[in-house]
Protein backbone atom coordinates (compact mmCIF):
# COMPACT_ATOMS: atom_id res chain seq x y z
CA UNK A 1 0.00 0.00 0.00
CA UNK A 2 2.88 2.21 -0.22
CA UNK A 3 3.55 4.63 -2.75
CA UNK A 4 6.64 6.21 -3.72
CA UNK A 5 6.58 10.08 -3.83
CA UNK A 6 8.20 10.65 -6.43
CA UNK A 7 5.16 9.24 -8.64
CA UNK A 8 3.16 12.20 -7.40
CA UNK A 9 6.30 14.85 -7.51
CA UNK A 10 6.08 13.68 -11.28
CA UNK A 11 2.64 14.17 -12.08
CA UNK A 12 2.55 17.67 -10.31
CA UNK A 13 5.57 18.83 -12.27
CA UNK A 14 4.34 17.63 -15.38
CA UNK A 15 0.55 19.29 -14.13
CA UNK A 16 2.85 22.52 -13.26
CA UNK A 17 4.80 22.76 -16.48
CA UNK A 18 1.23 22.09 -18.77
CA UNK A 19 -0.40 25.21 -16.76
CA UNK A 20 2.77 27.51 -17.30
CA UNK A 21 3.14 26.02 -21.26
CA UNK A 22 -0.97 26.63 -21.65
CA UNK A 23 -0.53 30.27 -19.69
CA UNK A 24 2.42 31.03 -22.62
CA UNK A 25 0.60 30.62 -25.44
CA UNK A 26 -2.02 32.33 -24.45
CA UNK A 27 -3.65 35.33 -26.13
CA UNK A 28 -6.99 35.39 -23.99
CA UNK A 29 -7.01 36.53 -20.07
CA UNK A 30 -9.87 33.63 -19.83
CA UNK A 31 -7.14 31.11 -20.77
CA UNK A 32 -4.88 32.88 -18.43
CA UNK A 33 -6.77 32.22 -15.34
CA UNK A 34 -7.74 28.87 -16.41
CA UNK A 35 -3.56 28.00 -16.53
CA UNK A 36 -3.66 29.38 -13.05
CA UNK A 37 -6.25 27.37 -12.01
CA UNK A 38 -4.46 24.51 -13.51
CA UNK A 39 -1.14 25.28 -11.75
CA UNK A 40 -2.72 25.34 -8.56
CA UNK A 41 -4.61 22.08 -9.10
CA UNK A 42 -0.45 20.87 -8.99
CA UNK A 43 0.10 22.39 -5.73
CA UNK A 44 -2.63 20.53 -4.65
CA UNK A 45 -1.16 17.51 -5.51
CA UNK A 46 2.50 18.53 -4.74
CA UNK A 47 0.72 18.42 -1.06
CA UNK A 48 0.11 15.23 -0.51
CA UNK A 49 3.35 13.69 0.63
CA UNK A 50 3.34 15.72 3.30
CA UNK A 51 0.09 14.58 5.13
CA UNK A 52 2.43 11.43 5.37
CA UNK A 53 4.92 13.49 7.58
CA UNK A 54 2.16 15.38 9.54
CA UNK A 55 -1.33 15.25 8.22
CA UNK A 56 -2.53 18.17 10.51
CA UNK A 57 0.04 20.86 9.23
CA UNK A 58 -0.52 19.82 5.84
CA UNK A 59 -4.44 20.15 6.46
CA UNK A 60 -3.64 23.47 7.70
CA UNK A 61 -1.71 24.46 5.21
CA UNK A 62 -4.16 22.86 2.54
CA UNK A 63 -6.97 25.04 3.78
CA UNK A 64 -5.29 28.53 3.48
CA UNK A 65 -4.01 27.18 -0.24
CA UNK A 66 -7.37 26.34 -1.22
CA UNK A 67 -9.06 29.41 0.40
CA UNK A 68 -6.65 31.91 -0.71
CA UNK A 69 -6.52 30.61 -4.20
CA UNK A 70 -10.19 31.12 -4.23
CA UNK A 71 -10.16 34.56 -3.24
CA UNK A 72 -7.59 35.14 -5.85
CA UNK A 73 -9.48 33.74 -8.82
CA UNK A 74 -12.53 35.68 -7.54
CA UNK A 75 -10.01 38.69 -7.96
CA UNK A 76 -8.98 37.69 -11.00
CA UNK A 77 -12.87 37.10 -12.78
CA UNK A 78 -13.89 40.34 -11.19
CA UNK A 79 -10.75 41.51 -12.70
CA UNK A 80 -11.30 40.20 -15.82
CA UNK A 81 -14.72 41.35 -15.88
CA UNK A 82 -13.82 45.22 -15.03
CA UNK A 83 -11.12 45.12 -18.03
CA UNK A 84 -13.66 44.09 -20.19
CA UNK A 85 -16.30 47.05 -19.29
CA UNK A 86 -13.70 49.13 -19.50
CA UNK A 87 -11.14 48.01 -22.57
CA UNK A 88 -14.21 46.00 -24.48
CA UNK A 89 -11.73 43.36 -24.74
CA UNK A 90 -9.98 40.35 -22.66
CA UNK A 91 -6.92 40.04 -25.16
CA UNK A 92 -3.77 40.38 -23.15
CA UNK A 93 -2.60 43.03 -25.50
CA UNK A 94 -4.99 45.02 -23.56
CA UNK A 95 -3.44 45.03 -20.21
CA UNK A 96 -1.27 47.95 -20.26
CA UNK A 97 -0.07 49.46 -16.85
CA UNK A 98 -0.79 53.60 -16.45
CA UNK A 99 -4.08 53.48 -18.38
CA UNK A 100 -2.28 56.30 -21.18
CA UNK A 101 -4.39 53.89 -23.90
CA UNK A 102 -7.60 54.34 -21.69
CA UNK A 103 -8.03 57.77 -21.67
CA UNK A 104 -7.49 57.72 -25.34
CA UNK A 105 -10.18 55.52 -26.32
CA UNK A 106 -12.69 56.97 -23.77
CA UNK A 107 -12.08 60.17 -25.72
CA UNK A 108 -12.59 58.56 -28.96
CA UNK A 109 -15.52 57.07 -27.75
CA UNK B 1 3.93 -6.35 -9.74
CA UNK B 2 1.42 -3.11 -9.06
CA UNK B 3 -1.02 -3.64 -7.02
CA UNK B 4 -4.48 -1.93 -7.34
CA UNK B 5 -3.73 0.82 -5.19
CA UNK B 6 -0.23 2.02 -7.29
CA UNK B 7 -2.61 1.09 -10.59
CA UNK B 8 -5.69 3.14 -9.52
CA UNK B 9 -2.69 6.17 -8.92
CA UNK B 10 -1.02 5.57 -11.79
CA UNK B 11 -4.24 5.39 -13.93
CA UNK B 12 -5.52 8.39 -12.21
CA UNK B 13 -2.24 10.80 -12.73
CA UNK B 14 -2.52 9.75 -16.72
CA UNK B 15 -6.09 10.74 -17.09
CA UNK B 16 -5.23 14.04 -15.25
CA UNK B 17 -2.39 14.77 -17.15
CA UNK B 18 -4.37 13.80 -20.59
CA UNK B 19 -6.94 16.47 -19.52
CA UNK B 20 -4.59 18.95 -18.57
CA UNK B 21 -3.15 18.16 -22.12
CA UNK B 22 -6.89 18.88 -23.22
CA UNK B 23 -6.45 22.18 -22.05
CA UNK B 24 -3.61 23.19 -23.78
CA UNK B 25 -4.42 21.90 -27.45
CA UNK B 26 -8.39 22.68 -27.60
CA UNK B 27 -8.67 26.55 -28.93
CA UNK B 28 -12.03 27.13 -27.51
CA UNK B 29 -12.34 28.65 -24.07
CA UNK B 30 -15.43 26.26 -22.51
CA UNK B 31 -13.85 23.18 -23.68
CA UNK B 32 -10.72 24.18 -21.97
CA UNK B 33 -12.54 25.22 -18.14
CA UNK B 34 -14.58 21.74 -18.88
CA UNK B 35 -11.40 20.30 -18.90
CA UNK B 36 -10.01 21.99 -16.43
CA UNK B 37 -12.97 20.84 -14.13
CA UNK B 38 -12.10 17.37 -15.07
CA UNK B 39 -8.36 17.67 -14.36
CA UNK B 40 -9.29 18.87 -10.67
CA UNK B 41 -11.89 16.34 -10.00
CA UNK B 42 -9.57 13.88 -10.88
CA UNK B 43 -7.15 15.56 -8.90
CA UNK B 44 -9.47 15.70 -5.27
CA UNK B 45 -9.81 11.90 -6.94
CA UNK B 46 -6.29 11.41 -5.46
CA UNK B 47 -6.82 13.26 -2.40
CA UNK B 48 -9.98 10.44 -1.59
CA UNK B 49 -7.70 7.68 -2.82
CA UNK B 50 -5.11 8.39 -0.18
CA UNK B 51 -7.85 8.66 2.30
CA UNK B 52 -7.47 12.23 2.97
CA UNK B 53 -11.61 13.23 3.28
CA UNK B 54 -11.07 16.51 4.19
CA UNK B 55 -9.20 17.66 1.39
CA UNK B 56 -11.02 15.74 -1.11
CA UNK B 57 -14.40 17.63 0.13
CA UNK B 58 -12.80 21.12 -0.09
CA UNK B 59 -11.68 20.74 -3.15
CA UNK B 60 -15.05 19.39 -4.05
CA UNK B 61 -17.01 21.92 -2.12
CA UNK B 62 -14.77 24.60 -2.71
CA UNK B 63 -12.67 24.58 -6.08
CA UNK B 64 -14.86 22.55 -8.40
CA UNK B 65 -18.51 23.48 -6.82
CA UNK B 66 -17.26 27.38 -6.85
CA UNK B 67 -13.95 28.62 -8.31
CA UNK B 68 -13.96 26.56 -11.26
CA UNK B 69 -18.26 26.71 -11.67
CA UNK B 70 -17.74 30.56 -12.28
CA UNK B 71 -14.59 30.39 -14.53
CA UNK B 72 -16.77 27.93 -16.65
CA UNK B 73 -19.45 30.71 -16.88
CA UNK B 74 -16.79 33.42 -17.71
CA UNK B 75 -15.66 31.20 -20.16
CA UNK B 76 -18.95 30.50 -21.62
CA UNK B 77 -19.92 34.07 -21.77
CA UNK B 78 -16.36 34.94 -23.23
CA UNK B 79 -16.17 31.56 -25.68
CA UNK B 80 -14.47 31.99 -28.59
CA UNK B 81 -11.87 30.63 -31.05
CA UNK B 82 -8.54 31.28 -29.37
CA UNK B 83 -5.56 32.57 -31.57
CA UNK B 84 -2.41 31.31 -30.61
CA UNK B 85 0.26 33.67 -29.33
CA UNK B 86 2.59 34.40 -26.73
CA UNK B 87 5.78 32.63 -26.25
CA UNK B 88 7.34 30.44 -29.18
CA UNK B 89 7.18 26.28 -28.91
CA UNK B 90 10.57 25.97 -27.94
CA UNK B 91 10.20 26.56 -24.21
CA UNK B 92 8.28 23.05 -24.15
CA UNK B 93 12.16 22.13 -23.47
CA UNK B 94 13.36 23.90 -20.81
CA UNK B 95 9.73 22.21 -19.23
CA UNK B 96 10.60 18.82 -20.21
CA UNK B 97 13.98 19.13 -18.79
CA UNK B 98 12.36 20.31 -15.59
CA UNK B 99 10.05 17.28 -15.38
CA UNK B 100 12.89 15.11 -15.98
CA UNK B 101 14.92 16.76 -13.22
CA UNK B 102 12.03 16.23 -10.82
CA UNK B 103 11.36 12.89 -11.23
CA UNK B 104 15.40 12.24 -11.01
CA UNK B 105 15.63 14.43 -8.03
CA UNK B 106 12.46 12.34 -6.07
CA UNK B 107 13.19 8.79 -7.51
CA UNK B 108 16.18 8.13 -5.22
CA UNK B 109 14.81 9.24 -1.97
CA UNK B 110 12.70 6.20 -0.49
CA UNK B 111 10.56 8.63 0.75
CA UNK B 112 6.72 6.38 0.71
CA UNK B 113 3.38 7.52 1.22
CA UNK B 114 0.79 5.45 2.90
CA UNK B 115 -2.96 6.25 2.62
CA UNK B 116 -3.73 8.17 6.10
CA UNK B 117 -6.94 7.67 8.51
CA UNK B 118 -9.68 10.28 8.43
CA UNK B 119 -9.10 10.23 12.45
CA UNK B 120 -5.72 11.63 12.75
CA UNK B 121 -7.52 14.88 10.66
CA UNK B 122 -9.71 15.11 13.57
CA UNK B 123 -7.98 16.54 15.89
CA UNK B 124 -7.47 19.47 13.24
CA UNK B 125 -11.41 20.03 13.08
CA UNK B 126 -11.58 20.26 17.02
CA UNK B 127 -8.82 22.42 18.28
CA UNK B 128 -10.41 25.64 19.14
CA UNK B 129 -7.62 27.62 17.22
CA UNK B 130 -7.78 25.98 14.23
CA UNK B 131 -11.59 26.53 13.88
CA UNK B 132 -10.54 29.97 14.31
CA UNK B 133 -8.60 29.92 11.55
CA UNK B 134 -11.46 28.85 9.21
CA UNK B 135 -13.60 31.17 10.55
CA UNK B 136 -11.47 34.02 9.75
CA UNK B 137 -10.14 32.88 6.47
CA UNK B 138 -13.88 32.45 5.14
CA UNK B 139 -14.64 35.63 6.64
CA UNK B 140 -11.35 37.17 4.63
CA UNK B 141 -12.92 35.61 1.80
CA UNK B 142 -16.52 37.04 2.51
CA UNK B 143 -14.87 40.44 3.21
CA UNK B 144 -12.88 40.43 -0.09
CA UNK B 145 -15.76 38.85 -2.16
CA UNK B 146 -18.11 42.20 -0.94
CA UNK B 147 -15.29 44.82 -2.17
CA UNK B 148 -15.05 42.73 -5.44
CA UNK B 149 -18.70 43.33 -5.74
CA UNK B 150 -18.71 47.04 -4.71
CA UNK B 151 -15.55 47.53 -7.32
CA UNK B 152 -17.26 46.14 -10.32
CA UNK B 153 -20.19 48.03 -9.68
CA UNK B 154 -18.22 50.94 -9.42
CA UNK B 155 -16.68 50.10 -12.73
CA UNK B 156 -19.67 49.76 -14.23
CA UNK B 157 -21.22 52.60 -13.24
CA UNK B 158 -24.17 51.30 -11.37
CA UNK B 159 -22.82 52.51 -7.90
CA UNK B 160 -23.16 55.95 -7.10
Amino acid sequence: MEVNAALIYGFASILLMIGYYSALRANDLIRVLISLELMFNAIFLALIPLFAVNSVVAFGVLIVTILTSSTEFMTLIIAIMALDRVRKSVRVEEVRAGGETYEGARSNA
Amino acid sequence: MINAYLGALIALGIVSVLTALGITITRDNLYAAIYLAITTGLVGAIYGLFGITYGFILIYLVFVGATITITIVLAATYRRVEFRGGAGRSWVLPMILFIIAIIIASIETTYNITPITSQSLMSFVSTPSDLLLIALLSSLLMAIMIGLIMYYLEVSGRWR
